[in-house]
């Protein structure tokens, strides 16, 4: 009658998910190459184990570039989502500020980094800062718009509730509207944390001396004697991308434990 | 947001609109950030470009919105299987939405070239890029929007002895519209971005690829040209939504 | 005593545009930014050999080496001010030009080209006339130009027979035939294909060089104000850099080395590095080329590479030969060897 639906993290399953991927991948990739005789099967699908191989050999280098990558991520991401989680209070609290300015965050999203980036080199003459205000740029856009959803989504008897409290300006923000906001903080985060590692990747090939996005461009160009090592960085920025993911999850339950989906329930 | 009627709302990004315009034409932000013209060009020679090339940007536009709306609407799709199942089947299907989110964080310089190699330098590689691109975010927000239902509502299904079809559809899935929503804007500016980044590796049309070329040979009035199809592309699509929001889901309070 | 440059962008107080001290021996060293035109490579070997064996150093540079990537655009990026001078090809320089750039080349690294157009012997593409309508790949931006010159010149339709398709920096599209001809460098892609198992008696090679028409490469540029204001420090970087390619030319193997210490690691081979060199070498100082002149500009090809540059499109003026490139910074540099 209930789905039992108890969301615990069941370890097993994940486990019995990854394998069943392995699994089908190994299966894929030697169809591929001795059933179907794909063209250059090796580029296209490699074997696991070739390229687990290669990422042991090389973890001094995947780890320095992927940490690298990481604190460049995570800049931009901390950034990012300061500036949109403030533009999202401040277009709560000004409907007049939201309306001005809503069609051009949307535009801001239109604007590939590409095009910014003489525009902010130009401006700001240091790589470094230029590349982690890029990062910022790409993640400040989910943290706002989710935020700004949670903000509008209080409801009207909560606030009728603390209004006749007669609270102060900021009882109000800290005691409703922020953690109202945090659920919808959070998803916003969770959507901008891959986005922080794609754009600091992204911003790797404008020229950054290391990270995980320059020894990916590198081994590409270098072709097939370095594609598993393409595969490898590959591999390395999604374990980058899952670990800021699974810090962020584990932060939400940490700050709202309250909400649903973490505790017992039935149906 | 009211489009087309000239009314408060609309007066103010309107009117700082204009603001930005005259200060960019006149070349007042060039002299505040001290920027040349080779580096952020004024309007009136991106119009010219525009002119210039208006067959060209029209063409390479279809090409690459058609790239953005069909991986958009794969993305979003897969990614409402992924969150229903996961709601369903949730032991099974958690792992899935991990997967799915990691998925996401594969770089678009990665992928990029993965799909380049399975489906060469057509449309394909672009469709997969935002395909992936989309799933996740439209997973994890259908799936908080379908999940976070408050206890009591699903006792009060129970007790009017609702069916499982019933509590999914009249409970669920209208708790989930508003984060549905959420998601299809978010993957609207993904599908769009994407599209374009992923013609910058290996394309030969499209609005993505005229872009990278022109910007890298500083022609800059033609690139921010593609920027402004690109961007009017996405607002379109941005008004689309809401609308459609609109129609879905009037009673929400962020509506109001 | 820092001098202050002509252009408004150099008198930032941000630390890294180019304000230049010239520099007296016991003065502290002139810091100068070097914007190569891709990843670390032996392509640049000489940069990195003179600024390991100290001739930056010598004169006066404390020079840093920054490297470049896919989306790095070395014209803008020292036009901006992020980078002193540049490292890159003349077809890119003067079409950056004829945008509003105001850049000039001062050193010319690559003498001929090392471009060429690779096909497969069993794709039966073994002459110019067999390439109508297939897919010709090219890396796009200025690159193509030279190719529709070459095509021409041999006998192709620029508007009905030739089919440029953009290829990226891998020879994956190569590989998975989704091209029928290839564009390759001598010291780069034409290896990684020989390095995939493809052996050379597979493959039909034409080097764009032999048409007469190719467009200059390689070649040192900075912005003309930047020149006119610190001439004497133009002179030193340039005098150096020879000096760096003339090191790499006469010790091969410790140049690698140096290569080797400054690559991606993991990403390429020792192997790899040394072909490179040699091949890049061969271009640097092209046989018969006297090696004392290595880095001349040559007026004839400049030209050459302008008049293509009009004639196909890549530029919309015709270039002003008298600012795009200052032949007298490395004749200069030559004169106090």
């Amino acid at each position: 009658m209930t789905t039992s639906s108890k969301p615990t993290f069941s370890a097993g399953a994940v486990f019995g998910w990854v394998l069943g991927l392995i699994l089908l991948w190994e299966l894929a990739a030697w169809a591929m190459q001795n059933l179907f005789h794909v063209n250059s099967a090796k580029l296209k699908l490699p074997y696991l184990h070739d390229v687990l191989y290669t990422m042991l050999t090389n973890i001094p280098v995947l780890l320095d570039s992927g940490t690298k990558t990481f604190g460049n991520a995570l800049t931009g991401l901390l950034l990012g989502s300061l500036i949109g989680a403030a533009l999202a209070f401040a277009m709560n609290r000004a409907k007049s500020l939201e309306s001005t300015i809503a069609p051009y965050l949307i535009f801001s999203q239109m604007v590939p980094i590409i095009g910014l980036a003489p525009i902010v080199f130009g401006i700001i003459h240091d790589a470094q800062y230029s590349r982690i205000i890029m990062a910022a740029y790409v993640t400040f856009f989910p943290v706002a718009i989710n935020t700004l959803k949670g903000l509008k989504s209080i409801r009207k008897e909560h606030l009728e509730l603390m209004f006749s409290y007669a609270p102060s300006r900021w009882q109000l923000f800290s005691k409703l509207q922020f953690t109202a906001s945090l659920p919808d903080l959070f998803i916003g985060l969770k959507l901008a944390a891959p986005l922080a590692i794609t754009s600091a990747i992204v911003v790797e090939l404008m020229g950054a001396p290391d990270g995980i996005g320059v020894i990916m461009v590198t081994s590409l160009y270098y072709g097939t004697a370095s594609a598993y090592m393409f595969w490898s960085t590959v591999f390395t920025s999604i374990g980058i991308g899952v670990l800021l993911f699974s810090i962020i999850s584990l932060l939400e339950r940490l700050v709202t434990p309250w909400q649903p989906e973490f505790r017992k329930k039935g149906g | 947001m009211r489009l087309l009627r000239l009314n408060k709302s609309n007066m103010l990004p309107l009117s700082m609109g204009i603001l930005v315009f005259i200060l960019w034409q006149t070349k007042v932000i060039h002299a505040l950030l001290r920027l040349e013209v080779y580096q952020l060009p004024i309007p009136s020679a991106i119009w010219s470009s525009i002119l210039e090339n208006h067959k060209t940007l029209g063409e390479f536009a279809k090409y690459t919105g058609t790239e953005a709306i069909l991986g958009f609407l794969i993305g979003s799709l897969l990614g409402m299987l992924v969150a229903v199942s996961a709601v369903y089947v949730p032991k099974m299907a958690k792992g899935g939405l991990t997967v799915v989110a990691a998925l996401n964080a594969v770089p678009i310089v990665a992928l990029a070239p993965i799909m380049n190699n399975w489906f060469g330098d057509g449309m394909g590689s672009r469709i997969g890029v935002v395909a992936v691109l989309t799933m996740a975010t439209m997973a994890i927000n259908a799936y908080k929007g379908l999940s976070s239902i408050d206890p009591s509502y699903l006792e009060l299904m129970h007790a009017s002895a609702a069916t499982k079809g019933q509590t999914f559809i009249k409970l669920r899935v209208m708790h989930a519209l508003p984060h549905i929503f959420t998601a299809l804007k978010i993957n609207m500016a993904t599908s769009i971005s994407g599209s374009i980044v992923g013609e910058f590796f290996i394309s030969s049309k499209g609005i993505g690829y005229l872009l990278s070329d022109q910007i890298k040979l500083s022609n800059m009035p033609l690139s921010w040209a593609c920027i402004v199809y690109a961007a009017a592309g996405g607002i379109l699509l941005y008004y689309v939504i809401e609308l459609l929001e609109r129609l879905f889901i009037p009673w929400h309070v962020s509506r109001h | 005593m820092v001098s202050a440059c002509g252009s408004p962008k150099a008198q930032e107080s941000s630390s890294t545009a180019g304000t230049a001290t010239v520099a007296a021996t016991t003065s502290p060293l002139a810091k100068l930014k070097i914007q190569l035109k891709w990843v670390p490579q032996a392509q640049f070997a000489g940069y990195y050999v003179a600024k390991e064996k100290g001739f930056y150093k010598d004169e006066g540079i404390d020079a840093t080496i920054i490297p470049g990537g896919p989306d790095v655009i070395m014209e803008q990026q020292v036009s901006n001010g992020a980078a002193d001078i540049g490292i890159t090809g003349i077809d890119s320089l003067l079409v950056n030009i004829d945008n509003g750039l105001p850049l000039e080349s001062i050193a010319q690294i690559s003498q001929t080209s090392s471009n060429l157009l690779i096909s497969k012997k069993s794709s039966g593409i073994d002459s110019f006339a067999k390439m109508k309508g297939k897919k010709i790949g090219s890396w796009m931006g200025s690159q193509q130009f030279q190719i529709l010159a070459f095509l021409e010149k041999e006998g192709l339709n620029p508007k009905q027979d030739i089919s440029i398709v953009k290829q990226g920096f891998t020879m994956d599209q190569f590989f998975n035939n989704q091209l029928d001809v290839a564009s390759a460098t001598t010291y780069n892609e034409y290896h990684v294909v020989l390095e995939s198992g493809i052996k050379p008696e597979d493959l039909n090679v034409f080097r764009v060089e032999d048409g007469g028409l190719a467009m200059l490469e390689d070649a040192i540029f900075a912005k003309r104000d930047w020149v006119k204001n610190h001439r004497d420090l133009a002179v030193k970087v340039v005098r150096a850099t020879l000096k760096g390619w003339k090191y790499a030319m006469d010790h091969q193997d410790e140049a690698v080395d140096i290569v080797m210490n400054n690559v991606q690691k993991g990403s390429t081979t020792r192997e790899h590095q040394v072909t490179m060199l040699k091949e890049f070498l061969k271009l640097v100082k092209p046989d018969g080329f006297p090696a004392d002149k290595i880095g001349t500009i040559p007026e004839d090809k400049f030209k050459t590479t302008a008049d293509i540059a009009l004639k196909y499109g890549l530029i919309k003026k015709p270039t002003d030969l008298t600012t795009a490139y200052d032949k007298t910074i490395v004749e200069d540099a030559m004169k106090s060897q």
